[in-house]
């Protein structure tokens, strides 16, 4: 009997975090891209929206792969152990995955900032040019 | 700055076939490509036409030689840029130094080897 208790708390409390994860990524992702996308809304929308629905698949399917359990649980102490091992997983997952995320998210930053025609030169100048007198 | 001119060696085959793949590089900063010796930004006379290296010179009078060039040559390229700043960053800039040293001192047989052969004999 513990073990359907087991994988019905595994399930809410793994689709609860990502779907909170999801959220926050989806709302506060969206500044970065509009800006890698030179303000196009329309268009960082769209691939905030492709981001988040990655990411749900990856992790509800995580989830869903790894919810099978071959432990005999027969106390309430293995079953919370049980538990936390899996939900325990679940959110390491998502913290790489919400990495990888953001390491995407500052990677289209970055490339917006370095195509803009103000960016910096890679290094110094070794020297200034000033055209002689007679040729100006 | 708006415009990059770069000085290159037109007796170098090699030098040749990378302005003609230059020029078909998107650019983020457009470059004028122009032979040593010939004349200069704003109808002056190529800065540092003393030396055999590889000069860009901006329009607004920076001029960057040897290996600082080559990697002013990718910042103004849209596909590249990224690679300028990683290859500038202290890490791997002495090893991009050496390598664009390397390649300017042999391009003369390396244009032989690949057979590439100048515009201009």
């Amino acid at each position: 009997m513990y073990v359907l208790h087991t994988y019905v708390a595994y399930l809410a409390l793994s689709i609860a975090v990502t779907v909170w994860v999801a959220r926050t990524l989806h709302h506060n992702g969206r500044p970065f891209l509009v800006e890698a996308f030179h303000g196009e809304e329309s268009l960082a929308d769209s691939v905030n929206h492709l981001l988040v629905v990655g990411f749900y698949l990856i992790n509800l399917g995580w989830i869903v792969m790894t919810l099978r359990t071959g432990y005999q649980i027969e106390t309430a102490r293995s079953a919370i152990e049980l538990l936390s091992d899996k939900v325990g997983t679940v959110l390491f997952v998502l913290g790489l995955m919400h990495f990888f995320n953001l390491f995407l998210f500052s990677r289209f930053r970055r490339r917006a900032i370095d195509r803009m025609p103000n960016a910096p030169p890679p290094i110094p100048p070794t020297g200034f040019f000033t055209p002689p007198e007679h040729a100006r | 700055m708006t415009r990059l001119t770069v000085f290159y060696d037109a007796r170098c085959g090699l030098c040749c076939a990378v302005r003609t793949w230059l020029a078909r590089q998107p650019q983020l900063m457009p470059l004028d490509c122009r032979p040593k010796g010939a004349r200069g930004p704003a109808n002056g006379e190529t800065p540092h036409a003393d030396n055999d290296d590889l000069v860009v010179v901006a329009d607004s009078g920076e001029v960057w030689s040897g290996d600082s060039a080559w990697l002013m040559v990718l910042w103004a390229l849209a596909e590249y840029r990224s690679w300028s700043y990683r290859l500038a960053s202290p890490m791997l800039l002495p090893s991009a130094r050496a390598l664009f040293a390397t390649l300017s001192e042999y391009r003369g047989s390396l244009s032989c080897r690949l057979g590439l052969t100048p515009d201009e004999h």
